[in-house]
């Protein structure tokens, strides 16, 4: 038996710990996306306080987050995008949650069933839902050749693409997102122990005790990483709720769109401020579900220690 | 069969794809009894265990406890408990919700599921730990809070499921105690499943043996041991000592010519075994009933005693486990006493010659 | 039996915007009352294959783009994903966090900044910086998938082809890569399928130069035409689709795609 050497812990020793390797290894990855990512950002502000650009007489001015902040469209375009991004996550995550519950024991068809969309392009998915539900589309042709007497004209068929209640656009964020959250959440759901439910049972729960208490507890890390992703992607997207959706309000990805696009150069200051303001909020957002979602606000202790 | 049997298995079979995987089992415990239900992997012992819990519904027969039929009654509402191999304590509760996680079922309010759940803990000498995770936990650790989790629901029948398996040799011994005498606090009646024999003969007061689905026999240990009702049953339980004899009343004639006493009586051609831990080698000639002269053809010495191949004359062997203070050299002549209240046989028809199943290995 | 019915229903269900689709893409003057087109057309298909429609020269960028960005974000995503999957050290979660970071922030002012630089360094409006700004969302799904599959990667393997004589290299060529083949598909369908779906990084810093195939459709799906963006639309799903079938095998790698769900 050797004796334990006792820690040295000079800084030699200490920069001997680091895992260098580790490091080394994400490195090109990590510098990639903090050169295109925090770089484009760090950039974009510049630009969008007037020290850097192609107008402007280089001096710092907040004129342009005036500009967005100011006007009552951001507001309204702020609202709508919350709205459709809590609403298109909330439906598919507790859709998904159920079919994937369903499909557990389905075996790989239903894996393969939900990669169907996978592949589509979202253009592709918003033309096919433009034939699909569109006043002049397939389902309302259906309709009508079923003598349903309330349409006699596609004037008489309910506007559910760019429709103010924003139908169309849902309707295509559920078609694509749900079988995507359902493809991740069935691949969770196949890693967590069978035993863990059975031992659940064992112990007097019931099946809906043992989905509540064992199964979906265990599948919260996966409910919580798919649905951030598609909550991050819902809020950012352009071209769904653009050829979809409502033509007023618009969303704020327009709204950067619109000013990005706009001739007047005068306005690339304020498009670049409204974007920059759009990955600040979700950027707020996802730090606010990450800490709830991590469970720890709610985690309590036994037996009053502290 | 007792009427007053407190859990009785009547009839059960259970088939997989047509496959017989449980036989028309019939079993009965009583009330505080602790029964081992022991047989080599694949026997049928964890599907009967899975048919008792309700994990799996049963082809034929029915199960009951305490005067309750359990046909058709879910596995939250049978009153048992399971333990599985590993322990399985969720990942996602701390050690402490764990052990309140059936009460918390069961509707108990917050304040008195944490102070069973910290008297349990305190029983199974984990006080302490109820705010670890599972993950922190040694293999023994969590075998412990299983087995809490398991009894402070106050199951009628709690059921292990080679519950000590997975742990190393050392620990097994001390996890065996605090079983046992966490059984003795409680009086919960207790089925453990095991392909341990040593296990078994530890932990409980009757055993049932079972082989390809079915019971083989149902006795004390002792009884097991000392008088298997075959081949299959003796070598299974580490008999190596099997010849051939006619017997005529208390005396037995071997078919080398030698001849030996009996305690019993019996009649024609038998099967005869003894244990190797009975047979006594003796140095010189010193009593005169069922002594055999042998050589020693292989002495091996295993730390708590010494195994000894013997042969004799007319070529027959027999095995001799004896104290590690006797020394033998291979190719000394001696003699072999084979105590008449030690022998054990039955009919040469049995089927002492069929295929035995090899006990496992202790480590999985 | 009732769940091969539920099955049945999700997969016509899904399918379901396809229909007009494909008849749009062959039905000529398909007015509204109209169930069934009166009459049928290949005009449509022949536009997408002439060249005046810039539609294969617009697939073809399209497959270059999104199989360079998928290249590139499989290189440094093998060593990322390694360390994220097999290494324990200090600030592994923030790394993780930040990598993520492009796929659920929206990109839209990292696109402003970058396209401001790409400008100075002529890269605007060419292939390459198309390419490079595809990394963003690629390296981040090739990373997450590739890690959750280093994560059930046993290294043992490697540790024993080392004792049986291999180098480094050999170990890496002839064990590592072959274990996790199925992983590296997956990782890479997804960032091919991410590339070739991408519209809005294209348009910003392609300025209109770069014509890819959502482009394309998005200016198509703007004009009116259904017949021929029913027609672009469904060339649009055809090497993905393709792409997909290929990997059908490799997505059975539930440590794969579970990678998505362990952010």
């Amino acid at each position: 038996m050797t004796a334990v050497q006792p820690l040295k812990t000079t800084a030699w020793m200490a920069l001997r710990d680091v895992p260098w390797r580790a490091y080394l290894l994400v490195l090109p990855a990590l510098s990639l996306v903090a050169v295109l990512f925090g770089g484009g950002l760090v950039l974009a502000f510049l630009q969008s306080v007037g020290l850097l650009g192609l107008t402007g007489d280089g001096g710092f001015s907040l004129a342009a987050y005036g500009a967005a902040l100011g006007d009552e469209q951001f507001w309204r375009s702020l609202g709508l995008s919350l709205y459709i991004a809590f609403t298109a996550t909330a439906l598919s995550t507790v859709l998904s949650i159920g079919l994937a519950m369903l499909l557990r024991e389905a075996g790989r068809w239903a894996s393969f069933a939900c990669q169907l969309t996978l592949p589509i392009p979202h253009l592709v998915g918003i033309a096919g839902i433009l034939l699909l539900l569109s006043p002049s589309g397939l389902i309302s042709r259906l309709l009508y050749s079923l003598g349903w007497i309330w349409i006699s004209s596609d004037q008489d068929f309910p506007l559910l693409v760019n429709d103010s209640a924003n139908i169309g656009v849902m309707t295509h964020f559920l078609w694509k997102e749900i079988p995507f959250m359902t493809l991740i959440l069935l691949a969770v759901l196949r890693g967590i122990r069978p035993e863990l439910g059975m031992q659940a049972r064992a112990l007097g729960a019931t099946p809906w005790q043992c989905f509540w208490n064992v199964t979906l507890p265990l599948l919260r890390p996966g409910i919580v990483s798919a649905s951030l992703i598609v909550f991050g992607f819902v809020f950012g997207n352009f071209e769904v709720p653009f050829l979809l959706g409502s033509t007023y309000p618009k969303t704020l990805p327009i709204l950067v769109y619109q000013a990005f696009t706009n001739v007047d150069l005068n306005q690339r200051p304020v498009a670049i401020a409204l974007g920059l303001l759009l990955s600040l909020i979700s950027i707020a957002l996802i730090a606010l579900y990450l800490w709830l979602g991590s469970g720890q606000p709610f985690r309590r202790r036994l037996g009053g220690q502290p | 069969m007792s009427e007053t049997a407190y859990c009785a298995m009547q009839n059960l079979t259970k088939r997989f794809r047509g496959v017989p995987a449980v036989r028309d089992l019939w079993l009965d415990l009583h009330q505080g009894e602790r029964l081992a239900l022991l047989g080599p992997s694949g026997c049928g012992k964890s599907t009967t265990l899975q048919l008792i819990a309700g994990l799996l519904p049963p082809d034929s027969g029915q199960i009951v406890l305490d005067g309750r039929s359990l046909v058709g009654i879910p596995p939250e509402r049978r009153d048992m408990a399971l333990v599985l191999q590993k322990g399985l304590l969720f990942p996602h509760l701390s050690v402490g919700e764990n052990v309140a996680f059936g009460l918390k079922l069961r509707g108990v309010n917050r304040a008195d599921r944490e102070a069973q759940a910290l008297a349990m803990l305190a029983q199974v000498q984990l006080t302490g730990f109820e705010n670890r995770r599972p993950a922190e936990l040694s293999g023994g650790q969590a075998q412990r809070v299983a087995l809490a989790r398991s009894l402070v629901i106050r199951p009628k029948l709690l059921l292990l499921d080679e519950p000590l398996s997975a742990l190393d040799a050392n620990l097994r011994g001390d996890m065996q105690e605090l079983i046992l005498q966490l059984q003795a606090d409680t009086g919960v009646t207790l089925l453990i499943v095991t392909h341990d024999q040593q296990e078994a003969v530890v932990m409980a007061d009757r055993i049932a043996l079972m082989f390809d689905g079915c019971l083989r026999q149902v006795d004390t240990p002792e009884a097991l041991y000392q008088r298997p009702s075959d081949g299959t049953v003796a070598r299974f339980l580490g008999g190596v000592n099997f010849f051939g004899a006619v017997a005529a009343g208390n005396r037995l004639r071997l078919t080398d010519g030698d001849s030996l006493t009996l305690d019993s009586a019996h009649q024609g051609p038998v099967q005869v075994t003894i244990r190797p831990e009975r047979v006594q080698v003796l140095a010189e000639r010193l009593c005169s009933t069922n002594l055999l002269p042998v050589t020693v053809a292989q002495s091996r010495f295993t730390g708590t005693q010494r195994q000894l191949v013997l042969t004799t004359a007319a070529g027959l062997e027999l095995q001799a486990w004896v104290p590690p203070g006797q020394s033998f050299a291979v190719g000394q002549t001696a003699y072999a006493h084979l105590p008449p209240e030690a022998l054990w046989c039955w009919p040469a028809a049995g089927n002492a010659s069929v295929a035995v199943p090899e006990p496992e290995l202790l480590s999985h | 039996m009732s769940r091969n019915l539920v099955l049945m229903l999700i997969v016509a269900v899904l399918f379901l915007p396809f229909v007009p689709l494909l008849v749009w893409s062959v039905a000529e003057g398909w007015y509204f009352p109209q169930l069934v087109p009166q009459q049928w057309t290949g005009a449509n298909w022949a536009a997408v294959v002439s060249p005046g429609s810039r539609v294969l020269q617009g697939f073809l960028q399209s497959l270059a783009i999104a199989a360079l960005s998928t290249a590139l974000a499989l290189v440094v995503g093998l060593p990322a994903g390694r360390a994220l999957g097999l290494m324990q050290f200090p600030g592994k979660g923030a790394i993780k966090l930040a990598l993520l970071l492009p796929i659920i922030v929206s990109p839209l002012a990292t696109l402003m900044g970058i396209q401001f630089v790409l400008i100075r360094l002529g890269l605007s409006g060419t292939l390459a910086g198309v390419v490079l700004v595809h990394l963003l969302p690629t390296i981040p799904y090739m990373t997450l998938v590739l890690s959750s599959v280093f994560a059930n990667f046993d290294t043992g393997y490697e540790t024993q082809a080392r004792s049986l004589g291999a180098s480094p290299a050999q170990v890496l060529w002839r064990v590592t890569l072959p274990l996790i083949a199925p992983g590296i598909v997956v990782g890479a369908l997804f960032a091919f399928l991410i590339s070739w779906n991408e519209f809005l990084l294209t348009f910003f810093v392609g300025g209109g130069r770069v014509l890819t195939l959502p482009m394309i459709l998005f200016t198509s799906l703007q004009g009116g035409n259904q017949g021929l963006t029913a027609a672009i639309a469904v060339t649009s799903v055809i090497p993905a689709l393709i792409f997909l079938l290929f990997s059908s095998r490799a997505l059975q790698d539930d440590a794969a795609i579970g990678g998505l769900g362990d952010v």
